[in-house]
This record gives structure tokens, sequence and C-alpha cells, in this order.
């Protein structure tokens, strides 16, 4: 009994305690750090009179888990943070990688409620939600124009240049680093990589027969932006098109149906042939893809030029020096191959002018100029002409260099609000006709209903 | 003899009102507000623009939602049963193992409690990692060495609903375990030697004896385990996040996906609506049945 | 006529018990173990095949990762920050109400139950977007306060109802003389019915807290800053697939997840076993 009741008071008083504390505002925990002037919560001087607030994408911060990403940026943080000892920058919110959907819900209701942060990162894949008119945003992107030179903003390349510019001819944000879809290709195991999706069939068949490999190709087929985005690059060089001029969708009207389809029978018969593994559908990241790979070592690969940063930890160097990159096989002989790219923007919504212009001043020394860029782009690929020009091949990244080449085959998302609805719906169809649960003909239907009933 | 009358302790009514304020002040107002956008045509950018019963006509009619409707049972189903079964069982097995002073009898109880105490993400990244094909993968380790095969759980879209519906299990029996257990310490042993007197076996015991006594627990068992397992979906998020495809997209993950993925709140709304009156059905089922039982 | 057991049965009896024991704690204590033992690897030691139980040599560079900011710890008490308050506020307007319910003559007090039932099957999740939109408009978003609030408003239902049948098991014959002695009915509760039914509170402590330390949606919202972030969120930002293999890093995160509510768990262990004795019959 005595015990009983002395941790049922120890237990009131602690959670009394917390709760007082917890009705005052300033009692939150700092991070313990050194006195450095890039401490995970701040940047810069912490004893600024202005503050900027910054929502940071982790991967692309000065905590990033690639190394030279975070040696990097921390390096040109802190020379920011040094030309500018009046302004600090209070990051808000890390965003962790699983998690982008929800991230971007809580920045779409920010800009709406008049919340939103200095500056953020936005996924390109939803940025061209924030020019949606109906939706009563209180903060919207703020356009860059105004800081930049022309010099500067002819140095994009003009996809990208294209993509953040709005309808009043501004951009509204500054798409940093992108990223490219290709075909990884064992070497070892043919003179050449496959131009057309027969010519895959035809190879896997070979090597099966063979017997020098079991499944022929993985990719990601689960849940994710990227199970839509891989397919994307066929019907795009079939000629497809998802949206019309006024961002309407289209992709299931004339042409662009015949493509549609043709894409997802594609899929049907690399799994009805046994060339790909019905598993697919429950590969939804890179994890998952690189566990796949190491377990079957496929002769081929279709993901983004990326995975050389993670996949040769998992199957050891040796095994990944038999990969090489090529562009993605077309539905067609003759078709022009297409490499879809992503990446993420950097967006400034505040509107005091004053505290815009060190947004800006932040946001272009960290990740605008070249050699914020080259930074970035240690891992990715740069947006601007001028920095991939000297992007030779080093011993360091052989392989950013062959992705950079890819970028004159690239092709961006269409910059319209219903992107990403038609994205989702279609990843649910292609996993539905991977399974087998559907025909791509009803898969296709029921994704175009789903995204028509959003009042498109 | 004081005259007690009303003081202001005695008014029910001031003892209620910090519940029913806190929940009027801070869920009414948005439950109404959903029930509202259930009836519109609101996404989440977008304010409602058109009012009608829109959203659950193109629910009703979709072929998927049909679909989730039986995964969802299916998911139920499987789950309630097996986790009271195996929670009956391990609870007599404990209570019988403390009678009789077999050792372990309460760090088995201990351990099984322990996997309901943690919480449902984890407990589907656990099964995750448990059921996966690749080498860190303990059941097809298992499984192969034994059958020389090798089984697709979470990828397979015909196993993947059994693979959730066994990480379910696991915990599950865990509460069963907890509710029965209960159950059986308030039986009083003279009856048990009431009944050995008169000559019967274990299983007459259990049958006639400890069953009976048991209903009221395992009705509030199954009631509980029943609204909970169709309103969580914590577990299979971790552990599937409803694939391969759709094949373990229950009612619950359905709704948060729609407000979240495809930022519909209006059809987000309505599916949610859809999964109050399925709650409501089930209290009034098992609240009726109850009553009934007890009465009989 | 009695059939006594024979020692002989009776042993067999116990063994055959003892053997199902073994069964059961390596079914229901192996997961868990396996957890942790992944977490104590290194990458390459995670693929290894025939998959090992006991890496070696054992490794705690995925910890070492996790602890090396001290996010973490920040996490860790933000998260017994907000699961603590949230169990003392739903206490605190749980009782009052649970005793009202159990004691009183109210009229329409059936409606109000099924009122109060009907709010326990919404969860939160649905309404964190409309709740958003309001706390905002009256100013509390982003704080840890409208956290708790959402969470107390989800748990309070269901400690009401729980107390209310844990305090319908006490007699109120005990509470009559000690109010006829003097005593007001506030003291009865404290001094009376709360001692008695302390095993009650603390489950139901457990029940309340249980529920919202793994929450995601509602934190990421509702708060304003990672700062204030608890571990239910936190945990996300240690998984980078992409950069590298993470599996022994979701698996050690994940053990520092569980850690807390098993400790509470053992610590209350007891009392579980006892709260739903007397609330479960009446219902």
């Amino acid at each position: 009994m005595r015990v009983k009741r002395t941790f049922f008071a120890i237990v009131l008083i602690a959670a009394v305690a917390m709760s007082v504390w917890a009705a005052d505002p300033s009692a939150v925990w700092s991070i313990k750090e050194g006195t450095n002037l890039v401490k995970p919560e701040v940047y810069g001087n912490p004893n600024a009179k202005n503050t900027i607030t910054f929502w940071v994408y982790r991967t692309l911060g000065p905590s990033s888990n690639y190394p030279r990403t975070a040696e990097l940026l921390t390096e040109r943080i802190e020379s920011w943070a040094k030309k500018n000892p009046d302004t600090k920058v209070e990051v808000q919110i890390e965003i962790p990688q699983e998690k982008t959907n929800e991230y971007m819900v809580k920045l779409y209701e920010a800009a709406k409620a008049g919340r939103a942060p200095s500056l953020a990162h936005v996924d390109s894949f939803f940025l061209p939600k924030f020019l949606e008119k109906d939706a009563g945003f209180k903060q919207v992107p703020q356009p860059l124009d105004p800081y930049l030179t022309k010099a500067e903003l002819d140095n994009y390349f003009d996809a990208y240049r294209q993509f953040a510019t709005d309808e009043n001819g501004k951009m509204i944000a500054h798409f940093g680093y992108t990223d490219v879809r290709v075909l990884w290709y064992r070497k070892d195991l043919m003179s050449a990589p496959p131009k057309t999706w027969d010519e895959v069939i035809a190879i896997v068949k070979k090597l099966q027969a063979e017997k020098k490999i079991t499944e022929g190709i993985l990719t990601q087929g689960g849940r994710h932006e990227n199970t839509f985005f891989f397919m994307l690059n066929m019907f795009w060089a079939a000629g497809g098109e998802l949206v019309d001029a006024k961002g309407n969708p289209v992709f299931n009207q004339g042409k662009n149906r015949e493509a549609m389809l043709a894409s997802l029978r594609l899929y049907k018969k690399l799994v009805d042939q046994g060339v790909m593994p019905a598993k697919v559908a429950s590969i939804s990241g890179t994890g998952d893809l690189n566990a796949g790979v190491k377990m079957t070592m496929p002769p081929f690969i279709l993901t983004g030029h990326w995975i050389h940063g993670s996949l040769p930890q998992v199957i050891g160097e040796e095994n990944f020096s038999k990969y090489a990159m090529a562009p993605i096989p077309t539905l067609e002989k003759g078709q022009n191959p297409v490499s879809g790219a992503g990446g993420w923007t950097t967006v400034i919504f505040e509107k005091d002018p004053e505290l815009r212009a060190k947004a800006f001043s932040f946001l272009w020394e960290v990740y605008g100029d070249v050699k914020g860029m080259a930074a970035v782009a240690v891992d990715a690929l740069p947006t601007f002409k001028d920095v991939s020009v000297d992007w030779r091949p080093t011993e360091a990244n052989p392989y950013l260099y062959q992705a950079t080449k890819m970028l004159n085959i690239a092709r961006l998302r269409p910059a319209a609000p219903v992107y990403s609805d038609i994205s989702l719906a279609m990843q649910v169809a292609i996993g539905d006709v991977i399974l087998g649960k559907k025909t791509p003909e009803k898969a296709l239907d029921d994704a175009w209903s789903e995204v028509k009933a959003l009042g498109y | 003899m004081a005259k007690r009358h009303k003081s202001l302790q005695e008014q029910p009514l001031l003892w209620i009102a910090p519940l029913v304020l806190l929940l009027l002040a801070f869920y009414l107002y948005p439950m109404i507000d959903v029930a509202r956008l259930s009836f519109s045509n609101a996404t989440l950018l977008r304010n409602p623009s058109k009012y009608g019963l829109m959203q659950y006509t193109s629910l009703f009619s979709s072929s998927d939602f049909g679909q989730m409707i039986v995964v969802t049972l299916k998911y139920v189903a499987g789950s309630l049963f097996f986790q009271v079964l195996f929670g009956l069982l391990i609870a007599v097995l404990v209570h019988e193992g403390k009678k009789r002073k077999v050792p372990g009898a309460v760090l088995t109880r201990s351990v099984v409690l322990s996997c309901w105490i943690i919480p449902a993400p984890a407990i589907g990244i656990i099964w995750k990692i448990i059921l996966s094909e690749f080498d860190y993968g303990i059941a097809n380790h298992l499984i192969g060495s034994f059958f020389d095969q090798h089984l697709a759980f979470l990828s397979n879209e015909r196993l993947a609903i059994f693979s959730v519906i066994v990480a379910n299990i696991w915990c599950g029996t865990a509460f069963s375990m907890l509710i029965l257990y209960s159950g059986l310490q308030q039986i009083p042993e003279s009856l048990y030697e009431a009944a050995v007197v008169d000559g019967a076996t274990e299983f007459q015991k259990f049958r006639y004896l400890t069953l009976p006594l048991l209903r009221p627990f395992l009705f509030t068992d199954l009631s509980l385990a029943t609204i909970y397992t169709f309103n969580s979906f914590g577990l299979i998020m971790s552990l599937t996040a409803g694939g391969p495809g759709r094949s373990t997209e229950v009612l619950a993950m359905s709704v948060y996906r729609t407000i979240f993925d495809r930022m519909n709140l209006g059809r987000g709304a309505a599916l949610s609506m859809v999964l109050l009156v399925v709650n409501l059905v089930i209290a009034i089922v098992y609240n009726k049945s109850f009553f009934k039982k007890t009465q009989a | 006529m009695a059939l006594p057991t024979s020692k002989k049965q009776i042993s067999v009896q116990k063994l055959f018990i003892f053997i199902l024991y073994c069964f059961i704690i390596t079914l229901f204590g192996g997961p868990v173990l396996w957890l942790i033992s992944l977490s104590l690897r290194t990458t390459d030691q995670l693929f290894t095949n025939p998959p090992q139980l006991l890496p070696s040599p054992l490794s705690i560079e995925a910890y070492k990762y996790i602890f090396r900011g001290n996010e973490i710890i920040g996490f860790l008490l933000n998260s017994l920050k907000v699961s603590g308050a949230t169990c003392c506020l739903s206490l605190l307007i749980g009782i009052p109400g649970a005793y009202a319910l159990s004691r009183f003559r109210i009229r329409f007090k059936r409606e109000i139950m099924i009122v109060i039932l009907l709010f326990k099957m919404i969860s939160p999740l649905i309404i964190v977007v409309p709740m958003y939109r309001y706390f905002s408009k009256i100013g509390i978003v982003g704080s840890h306060m409208s956290a708790i609030l959402v969470y107390t408003a989800a748990q309070v239902p269901f400690i009401a109802y729980l107390l209310k049948g844990f305090f319908d098991s006490i007699p109120y014959s005990i509470e009559e003389s000690a109010m006829m002695d003097g005593c007001s009915r506030v003291g009865s509760l404290l001094r009376i019915v709360l001692p008695i039914s302390a095993s009650g509170l603390f489950s139901a402590f457990i029940f309340v807290f249980l529920m919202s330390w793994s929450e995601f949606v509602i934190p990421f919202i509702l708060l304003d800053s990672t700062k204030l972030m608890p571990l239910s969120v936190g945990i996300y930002l240690f998984q980078e697939s992409r950069a590298s293999v993470d599996t022994h890093i979701v698996s050690a995160i994940t053990t520092i997840a569980i850690i807390p509510p098993i400790i509470l768990f053992w610590f209350l262990q007891k009392y579980i076993v006892q709260v739903l004795t007397a609330g479960a019959v009446k219902e």
C-alpha cells in the first residue's frame, strides 16, 4: 500500500509539473552543441537581431546523411553567416525522407493559415500545387526575379527555368538540384545496352536460358512517386502528354491513351513473361530495391542515377562496378528516349521585404551560386549550365558525369497542380496491373475517373 | 442528524462539465466540420464549391471500395478469432500453471503482456524485419531450412493479408490474454474443488464452469478488440503500407491515405463517416447481444 | 467419489505446461530479441546468410549514430512531457466525470454516455486538418498544448468509461457511512474511492500513455518546430535509405522507442492485471 501511494504521488506530481511546463511555450528543449555557427536548430549568429525561418529537407541540409553534402553545406552556411552577422536562420522543421506527403500537407496548411516559414524546401513534384488559385493561400511563393541578374536567370537549364516560372513570367522557386531516371545494366552480361523494351526481353530470355540470371529487371512498383515516374519516360518517348496547356488532365484521350495503355501493357508483358517479378509491387523505396538487387544481381535495374550512393554498400564495390547507366529503353524503335528528372526546390514565402532579401541572400549563397550548386550536387545533379560544363569525370564521381549527360534528354514533370493526383491514381493502377488484378484498360479508366472526380 | 442540502459539490453537472466542455470545444466542432466536408467536393487545397451526396455515390459505386471492405472484414475476423482463441489458451495455461506451481508462469505472462505494450508502428517494423525476403528475414530462413521454399510474405498479395493478420494476432493475443486472465482470477477456487468432488474431468471443468463464467469477459474482450482493430492501422502502415497494390488497405488506412496522399478531404471525410457508422453498428450489436445473454 | 490425480499425472501435466511456456516465450519474446540483435550490427553484418542470432563482434555503431547529435534526447523528453501531461489532464478531467456518471442521477445519463462513446469512435487522425485550421484561428496551434488537448479529448471518453466501471464496483455504502460522519463529497472521492481504485488509475494511466506515445501525424501537423517534436516523429529523421542501408538504425531506434513503455509496464504490471476485473463485468 505504501509503495502504491508513493508511486502514485510521484507520478501525479511529475505529470502536473510537466503540464504546467507544457503551458509555457518557451520551455522547449534546446539541443546541446558546440559554439559553432551551424547548429542544427539555428544557423548564424545566435544573437542576431533579424530572424528568418527555414523548413529544411534533412538530406539537403548540414545534418545530411551524405557526409560530403553535410560538409560542404556547413561550409557554405558558415560563409554566409560570417557575411551576415545581423541575421540568424531558425530551422523550424526538418523534413524526414519518408514523410514528404505529410510534410506537404503541413506546408500547405501553414501557407493557408499565414504561418509558412521565410523559406522552405519543396519537392518539385508538389510545387505546382502552390499555383492553385482557389486554395486561399495567405502566403504564396515569392518571385525571385528582383534578386537575380539576367545572366543568372539564363544560367538555368531551360526546362528547370520554365518549370519554376509562374504564369506571370516570374520565377517563384529556385530549382536547386535534380536527379535523372535511367536504366542500369550489367555490362558484364551484354555488349551494349538495349534501346527498346523488346530488346530487353530478348536479352533477359537469353540469359535465363543460359541460367546466368533468375530475375530480369527490378524496379520500384509500390506506392511511391517513382513508380509512376519511371513509367512516364516510355510514355513521353511514345509521344504521350499528361496535361494540356491549361493544366487539365488529358492522359486518357486519343494518342495519350494509346501511349499510356502501351506502357501499362508493357509492364503486364514483363511480368507475364517472367522478366519482371511481381514482387516489385512491394518495392517502394531505395532500401527495398537495394536489398532485392543483392539477392539476384539482375541484368537490369530501372531506377534513378542516385543508387550509386547506396547500392555499393549493399552489394560491394566489385559487384557494383558491373553496372553502368543507359537511357531508359523506348516502347518502339525510332522513339527518342527520355530521362525523367526531378529534384527539390527552395521557395521563399517571406512577406517582409527586408527579411525577404535576407532569405534570398541565404538561399543563393548556400543553394544558389555556382559553389553552392557544387555542394548540393555532390550526390545530385546541378540545374545550372556553367556548373555542369565543369563536370568532368573524376575518380570520385564517374557516375555523376554519366548522369549529367542524361540531362540532355531530361524532361520534367508538368508544372500543373493536377500532376500529383494523376501520379497517385496511376501508382495504384500500375500496382494493380503488375499484380494482375486489373487489365491495363480497367486500371487506366479507374485512375482517370478518380482524377476527374477531383474536379478537373 | 445534519441536514444535507445540495451544496455545490452535489451538482452532478459540475463534475461532468470539464469532460463535456473539453469534448465540445475540441472535438465537436472539427467533427461537425468533417461531417460537413463529407457532403462536399473539398480537397485539402480547395474550399468546397459543391454540396451533395457525390462523395458517397462515387464511393459506393467504386470497385475499390468493395475490395477494401472485404480486406477490412478479413483482417478483423481473422485477427479476432485467433487472438481470442490464443489469448484464452495462454490465459488458462498461465492460470493453471500458477496453481500447480509450474516455474515460469509469471514470466510467460509478463513476456506475452509486453507485446501489447509495444506501440503498433514498432510492431509493424518488427514483423516487417522478420517476414522480410532478405537475408535478415528469420521466417524465410526457417522455412527455407525445413521446406527449401521461399515465401513472399509481404510482396505477394494473397500472403500479405495473412502476414498482417499474423502480426495483429501477435499483439492482440496479449490484450485478450490480459482480459481473460483477469476473468480467470475471479473464479473462486471453491467452485473447481466442488466440481472435482463431483467427478468432473479437466475438460468438463473447462466447458461447464470456466467458459460460462468467462462470458462477460469474453464479450468485453471482443467488443473492445473489435473496435480497436477496426480503427487502427499503425501496424499495417509500417508493415506493408497498404500494399502490395491495395491488398492490405483497410478502411481506417484508406481514410488516412485519402486525406494525406490524395489530399482529397471530401472523400476522406466520407470514408471516416463510413467508419463511424461501422463502429456504431458494432457497439450496438455487442451491447444488444450482451444484454440478451446476461438475461438468459 | 474423488479421483485423485496421481503424482505422476501431476508431473506430466507440469512438464507439458512448462514446455508450452518455453514455446510461448520464444514466440512472443523472440521477435523483440531479434530486433535488438539487429540493432547491434554494422551494415555488412545485416546481410549474413544464414542469419546469426548474435553477431560477432557486437557493434553499437547504430546507437552511436543515433546519439551523435543529442537530438534524440530532446525527442524522448518531449514525448515524456506530452504523454505525461496528457495522462495527468485526462485523469483530472476523467475522474470527476466518471464519478458523476457512477454516483449521481443525471437526466439523459444514457444519452450522454452514448454521445461520449461516439466521440471515442472517431480517431483524432481524421480531424487533424480541421483541427489545425481551428486551432490556428484561436491561436494555440504550434505549441505542445495543442497536441496535449487533442490527445486528451481523444482519450477522455475511454478513461471515463473505464473508471466508471471501476467506481461502480465500489459499494456506495462505504461512501455513505463516511459522508454521514461529515465527510464531503470531494473528500469521499479523494480519501475513499481513489485509493481503492488505485490499480484502475494506474492502468488508465498506462492506456493513455501508450496511445499518445506512438502518434506521428497529430504532432507533426500541429507542432511548430522540430525541437518540440516527440520521439514518434523524430525517429523518421534517422531513416535515410537513399544514402545508405539503415535496417540496423531502424532497429536501434525502434528499440529505443519501445523501452519507456516497457519500463513503465514492468513497474505497473501487477495493477494492470487487476484493472479490468472490476471494470469489465459492469459494462
